[in-house]
């Protein structure tokens, strides 16, 4: 399972606890918008990747530009771990 | 050779502890993380894990005993049936806290002056007089109740039950246990509720959020930021009963409820009341993370003035907070899926009227205070 495809996995269980079905979110999706997620879910996610990536993630990074969509996140985990 | 597992500072005020809960029995394993005992001042319960991997060979102290913050509280060996060292004189020494009239904390002091007792009537077993020296005197000496307040439940005797099987309590269960028993022993609870008009509070959050370049909604920390602002223009929100007086806070310290899986943690943003909305959103932001990853200090979970709950996640109609200890005001928000949103608050009746509850629940509905703003 590459990058992208656990950070969906993550998205879909995450949702799926709130009751909403997240199969069909695409990748460039803005996360927040989707109604998928609300504010603590998405600080699951943050704390779920710095968990499984080892980083280290400060106050400052946690944007739309590093976190709004699944693209960005996996560019965003791809720039820290290289 | 045996290592000692040392007795942890719980904050800056407490050289002294109290050990309430050994988890494991002398000889049984134990790995590096596992929680081995609770220890408690009157501001919070911290677990003590084990930092290598090994068997328990036994605690120094007696659980109930107080103990200085340094001292050992138990020793690890590599084998269960490896003999404890003898105490040292050194690291051990003032197992047992001394006695005698010292400074109270602040919960201690408030305790006193509602059962109309002095420092000097009741003996401090640490370094200061603590609310559980005060509550620990008052039950022995049957002292008078608080103002308003029903009989502790907790010398009833144990219920006869059918066979089971028995847990203790995390120290976080245990911290909610002390919060749902103040709420029925001390507080006189009364809530009411207010429908909400949710789209002016939205469409407020999103131009916050769009200005701002926030990854997560702000919605409900300006909602609770608001609730600050009416803090410091109604005092009485922001207070307790203290024997006949109301007790009015000088600081707004903002607590918010956070669930991380089956955890329930109250937040305190400390002295919420000096913090612009930017500065509020961020701390509360950072607090919250924290939290998820569990590691929380005791003056980040305590010392709450007033605080603020929503359900809104879990889309329930209505919930009905209990109120935090020595607060008189918590806001419970929810919004359901059917677009079904309200505005209730849990309060101690003693401070204040459910027409002054609602004139705040008002006042909270719209952002920035007035349809127009």
């Amino acid at each position: 399972m590459n990058t992208a495809d656990e950070i969906r996995s993550k998205v879909q269980e995450l949702a799926k606890a709130l009751g909403h079905d997240a199969r069909a979110v695409a990748d460039d999706a803005v996360l927040p918008q989707t109604g998928l997620l609300d504010s603590a879910s998405i600080l699951e996610l943050i704390f779920w990747v710095e968990s499984r990536f080892g980083l280290e993630i400060d106050q400052s990074e946690l944007s739309l530009d590093n976190f709004g969509s699944i693209h960005r996140m996996t560019e965003y985990i791809r720039a820290r771990t290289a | 050779m045996p290592t000692a597992i040392l007795t942890p500072r719980v904050n800056n005020n407490d050289d002294f502890v109290r050990f309430i809960c050994a988890y494991r029995e002398p000889g049984s394993p134990v790995h590096a993380g596992d929680v081995v005992a609770d220890i408690e001042t009157d501001k919070a319960t911290v677990a003590v894990e084990a930092e290598t991997d090994g068997f328990l060979l036994g605690f120094v102290p007696a659980v109930g005993d107080m103990i200085r913050v340094g001292s050992t509280l138990a020793w690890l060996g590599s084998t269960p049936g490896e003999p404890m060292p003898e105490p040292s004189a050194g690291v051990d020494a003032g197992v047992t806290a001394p006695t005698n009239g010292s400074e109270p904390t602040l919960k201690a002091t408030l305790l006193l002056t509602r059962h109309g007792l002095t420092a000097s009537q009741v003996p401090a077993a640490g370094g200061r007089l603590t609310a559980q020296d005060v509550l620990t005197y008052v039950e022995r000496h049957d002292h008078a109740r608080p103002v308003g307040a029903r009989r502790p439940r907790t010398d009833e005797p144990e219920p006869e039950l059918p066979a089971g099987r028995r847990t203790q309590l995390t120290a976080s269960e245990r911290g909610m246990l002390k919060t749902v028993s103040w709420h029925r022993d001390a507080a006189v609870a009364g809530y009411v509720e207010i429908e909400l008009d949710a789209a002016p509070w939205e469409a407020f959050a999103t131009a916050f959020q769009q200005r701002h370049q926030l990854l997560m909604s702000p919605l409900l920390p300006l909602m609770a930021y608001r609730l600050v602002e009416l803090a410091r223009d109604h005092p009485k929100i922001n207070s307790t009963i203290v024997a006949d007086a109301r007790h009015e806070y000088e600081t707004i310290n903002l607590g918010f409820t956070l669930q991380t899986g089956a955890k329930l943690s109250l937040l305190s943003v400390r002295d919420a009341g000096g913090m612009t909305t930017e500065g509020f959103v961020d701390a509360l932001g950072l607090l919250m993370r924290q939290g998820m990853k569990g590691k929380l200090t005791a003056a980040e979970t305590s010392d709450v003035t007033i605080a603020f709950s929503s359900m809104a996640r879990w889309e329930v109609i209505r919930h009905v907070p209990v109120l935090p200890p020595y607060t008189a005001f918590i806001l419970a928000h929810t919004h359901a899926q059917n677009g079904t949103a309200a505005l209730g608050a849990s309060y101690d009746h003693r401070v204040l009227t459910g027409g002054e509850v609602a004139a705040v629940l008002r006042e909270l509905a719209t952002p920035g205070g007035s349809p127009s703003a």
